[in-house]
């Protein structure tokens, strides 16, 4: 197979690159030829190996000038594979690939224990195809190499969603998923096709999206925002992750929507974009999806549907960040505009990081309990402590408590809200970005609060169910990977300091402006996280490990033994913010007595609280109604009846004469 | 001043105040409904019986109970070492207003998991409303801090607290955030209206039932973080009046250290005159109450980014 890679003509990271596509090239071929026997240790190996080659490849670019190269055999008219490797795409490529690395681990114990219900030729075929697609999507240097492996990874994604697709809601994530790529899709190839007519040209590095040019520039970001899963369009992200595989979610969350994040940033910001409109759209769309997706996942019952809605919370933080960035850019202000775009990329890889990490905790969760009901949940702390640690790492990490990377990005947004305050005059932006920062503060609440109960729930306290009573530990491969992605987030808080000042070079290099004094995050992490962890240990030490302790049972006011059933459930723990918020969570308690007339002692009492989506129920339910209706209708044109038919293309022939004489 | 003489005063602060804070609120509660109250040393005696008791865990418990006294223990401790409650700078460095919000989230998400890990009813509810409580008045107490760091050009807090003769902000923000820290810090530390914490049914506490499970030690640690807590917000507060009196009537340093601490004891003859005069609010009321703190909080907002200057 020849790509046109002229080795001799490439350095050594281009090298190490187009070997690593290669490699995935020949698994996802080789992994369907084989079939059944298709070996899981082999395939991880296969798939993790090119990881590591991009990881290398990935560092050995990173601050270094770009590297461009093009597949020229591969060409159509002035249509041609192009790529380049330059900083910003180095920083996704090496979290793509060390989520690659720890998914491939993971994946091992996850599809053992999954044994018959997941087709493993077909997994490793569409995962390996995934990941190379990936990979050329983000360093693609023109449209068309854009669009062709953009396709491609969507399509891998939906056929690994649909992994178990014997199931009638896995059918309908994975079409709702669809729907989803191709609605983005269509708007990205339109934005594509109208800066092509008004650059000449299909590479990036011709376009500029100043001045008159920003309504293709609002084509290409609204597909961006569906992609990523913004709100209003954010449905798909719980369906999908819900019913993708475990390690699948940890990529699709943890990388497949940073890759739409790191699109915008190439075209929009790299693009010189100064439209306000632009930076609007990005700014409310993240407010909104930030506060929407915390408030959802706070009522959801399903493990993984949870991390989904927070999901949703998180690109709304990263495409904030972007949003701001164009603000500064729009307005002149090169400090907040630096700041906000260092913000957004570091939040986008640190969230890659937690959320690939709490959506392995979570597989792990569900295979060793065979449920992600957390209703059905509860007690796992004694029998799996390694999960629950590397759980409330990754909480910790998403709900930005310090000392974790996820408090260093945040910073960097607040700090750029607070400079935006100082650079405008006007009142009105002033009196946005405190707004903007009184949101970002409630949705902190509101994760710590949506984390707190999915581990209380999950972890904590009895078990509920007889499977969760009996769950444990699934060994190496699974609590490996989980271990490292939790280390990386602790070592990139500790390293904040050093680690921003980067990203901020690196946005400072991608916004083209020069290297002014940047506030830089300068609390001392790795001092106070030191000095924390010894007087910690001095007052456990001299204090608590000094005094006798007696074990007995949980306090029940002398009733009696305590049941798992009289423990908080996972509904009741939110209820009262879903009635705070039963506007928009349309939270209703039904409640149904019998024998209410016996005032104290009635004979039966039911209650439910039910939870629905307003956007589900109220704008897309009866668009979906719509389209159904005027399909129905569209429909009865096609009646069989060959007669019929007959007169269709006789009236169509007199419409042609008839446009044809007038013309 | 000399540093020997503010760290002395600063120990001494950091021993003494706390306890003497939840003393002189029973003391007052007392004498308002006519008793004779516990001494003033109670707490220390109090403090000293449960440094003797043997603990009593529940065999549910895991790890992350007896993790969550020490850490929150640490986590208060070290706020009060790099948050400015004492009129002059603070002995640690790093003392961002989002490091002092987040690092009390910490603490909070801890509690809120060793309130479920025992499996009992009672903490786990009592979680569920500190976290609803503590996630609304969030928004109001960063608005507040923000306001004035917009005021003073810095998230800093040593720098926002620093008693500067031309400060960014004027009289009526410190008042404003003042008003909006103490409101925020009666939630935060559910003191009535909102909690009453002398009730002894744990099915309508807030603070007092999440420490359900914990005794001896265990306990004693988390009723010196509270006083802690309580000792850093009521002393934030007062910073905020103290600074706004400043503006007036400028005065030494020496006079700042001592009305400080003369402030934070006022504030708490405050918490108990509420506590003496008003009822418990119903659960569904309480949110009505936060919109007070949230009020005040975007007052002070409106006004600094009104007045408070551009910088670059």
């Amino acid at each position: 197979m020849n790509l046109g890679f002229e080795f001799g003509k490439l350095n050594f990271s281009a090298t190490l690159f187009a070997i690593a596509i290669f490699i995935w090239m020949i698994q996802s071929v080789i992994s369907l030829l084989c079939g059944k026997k298709c070996r899981h240790d082999f395939s991880s190996f296969l798939f993790a190996l090119p990881c590591i080659l991009v990881l290398i490849a990935a560092g050995a670019s990173w601050n270094h000038p770009p590297v461009s190269f093009e597949a020229s055999t591969i060409m159509f008219g002035d249509v041609h594979i192009a790529e380049k490797i330059d900083s910003l795409s180095a920083i996704f490529l090496s979290l793509l690939s060390v989520i690659g690395i720890a998914t491939s681990a993971f994946s091992v114990s996850y599809l053992k224990h999954l044994k018959g219900r997941i087709n493993p030729s077909h997994y490793w075929s569409a995962i390996s195809a995934f990941m190379l697609s990936m990979c050329m999507v983000i360093v693609s240097a023109n449209a068309p190499t854009f669009l062709v492996f953009w396709e491609l990874m969507s399509l891998s994604a939906l056929a690994l969603i649909a992994s178990e697709h014997q199931q009638e809601d896995v059918q309908k994530s994975a079409f709702i998923y669809l729907i989803a790529t191709r609605t983005a899709t269509a708007f990205l190839i339109a934005g594509f096709i109208w800066m092509h007519s008004i650059a000449g040209s299909w590479g990036f590095d011709s376009w500029s999206f100043a001045g008159k040019n920003w309504l293709p520039a609002l084509f290409i970001a609204i597909g961006l925002c569906i992609k990523s899963g913004l709100w209003p369009f954010h449905l798909s992200l719980p369906y999908a992750y819900t019913a993708a595989p475990s390690p699948v979610s940890a990529l699709m969350s943890g990388v497949m929507s940073k890759v739409a994040f790191c699109a915008a940033v190439r075209f929009l910001v790299v693009g010189q974009v100064d439209s306000l409109v632009i930076a609007g759209v990005f700014l409310g769309a993240g407010l909104i999806s930030m506060f929407w997706g915390i408030l959802f996942s706070l009522v959801q019952q399903d493990l993984k549907r949870l991390l989904a809605y927070s999901s949703v919370e998180n690109n709304g933080v990263i495409f904030c960040g972007l949003g701001l960035a164009l603000v500064g850019q729009a307005m002149n202000h090169p400090i907040v505009s630096a700041l906000a775009l260092a913000a957004s990329i570091f939040h986008s890889i640190n969230h890659g990081l937690f959320k690939a990490l709490l959506f392995l905790s979570a597989g792990t969760v569900e295979t060793a309990a065979h449920t992600r009901d957390l209703g059905l949940l509860g007690g796992l702390a004694s029998r799996m402590p390694i999960t629950l640690l590397c759980f409330v790492v990754g909480a910790a990490s998403i709900c930005a408590l310090p000392p974790s990377n996820g408090f260093a990005s945040k910073w960097l947004l607040y700090s750029s809200l607070m400079n935006e305050i100082w650079c405008s005059s006007e009142l009105t932006v002033r009196g946005l970005a405190l707004v903007s920062i009184g949101i970002l503060g409630l949705v902190g609440g509101l994760s710590v609060f949506s984390f707190a109960r999915a581990i209380g729930v999950a972890f904590l306290g009895n078990p509920r169910s007889e499977s969760a009573a009996k769950a444990s530990e699934l060994g190496v491969f699974s609590w490996l990977p989980q271990i490292t992605l939790a280390c990386l987030c602790v070592i990139l808080g500790l390293c904040a300091s050093f680690v921003t000042g980067q990203v901020e070079l690196l946005a400072c290099a991608t916004l083209k402006i020069p290297i002014t004094s940047t506030p830089k995050f300068q609390m001392p992490m790795p001092q106070i996280a030191v000095l924390f962890f010894v007087s910690a240990m001095l007052v456990y030490h001299l204090i608590l490990k000094t005094s006798k302790a007696r074990k007995y049972v949980t306090w029940e006011c002398g009733f009696g033994s305590l049941s798992p059933r009289m423990q908080v459930s996972s509904v009741s723990f939110a209820q009262p913010i879903a009635r705070i918020f039963s506007q928009i969570l349309r939270f209703k308690l039904l409640v149904e007595i019998k024998g209410a007339d016996r005032r104290h002692f009635p004979e039966y009492v039911k209650v439910e609280p039910q939870t629905a989506s307003i956007l589900e129920s109220k704008v897309y339910g009866p668009l979906v109604q719509m389209l159904r209706t005027l399909s129905d209708l569209l429909a009865k044109l096609q009646a069989g009846s060959v007669h019929l038919y007959l007169l269709y293309l006789c009236l169509t022939l007199l419409l042609i004469v008839a446009v044809g004489t007038k013309l | 001043m000399t540093p020997v003489f503010s760290w002395i005063y600063f120990l001494l602060c950091l021993i003494l105040v706390p306890p003497l804070v939840l003393s002189i609120i029973g003391k007052t509660k007392a004498r308002l409904q006519n008793r004779r109250g516990p001494v003033l040393l109670q707490v220390f005696y109090d403090w000293s019986k449960l440094w003797r008791k043997d603990q009593t865990l529940s065999s549910t418990l895991s790890g992350v109970f007896r993790s969550t006294a020490v850490i929150n223990t640490v986590i208060y401790l070290s706020v009060a070492l790099f948050v400015p409650w004492l009129a002059q700078k603070p002995p640690i460095d790093g003392d961002d207003l989002f490091l002092l919000l987040y690092s009390l989230a910490l603490a909070r998400f801890l509690c809120l998991l060793a309130s479920m890990d025992a499996g009992s009813a009672f903490g786990a509810f009592a979680a569920s409303r500190e976290a609803t409580l503590s996630l609304l008045v969030e928004p109001a107490f960063m608005l507040t801090l923000v306001a004035l760091a917009v005021c003073s050009g810095s998230t800093s807090l040593s720098s926002i607290f620093a008693f500067s003769i031309n400060p960014g902000a004027g009289p009526e923000v410190w008042f404003l955030g003042g008003i909006a820290i103490f409101l925020c810090g009666l939630v935060e530390l559910s003191r009535m209206p909102i909690d009453d914490p002398t009730t002894h049914l744990e099915l309508t506490m807030v603070h007092e039932a999440m420490i359900v499970e914990a005794s001896g030690r265990n306990l004693l640690l988390l009723e010196y973080s509270y006083a802690m807590k309580m000792t850093v917000f009521l002393g934030l507060s007062a910073q905020c009046f103290l600074h706004a009196y400043f503006q007036f009537l400028p005065v030494g340093a020496i006079w700042l250290c001592l009305l400080s601490v003369a402030g934070i004891f006022g504030l708490a003859v405050l918490v108990a005159l509420i506590e003496a005069l008003s009822v418990k609010l119903r659960w569904r009321k309480a949110p009505e109450f936060i919109a007070y703190a949230l009020t005040m909080s975007f007052l002070a907002c409106l006004v600094s980014i009104a007045k408070g200057a551009t910088f670059r």
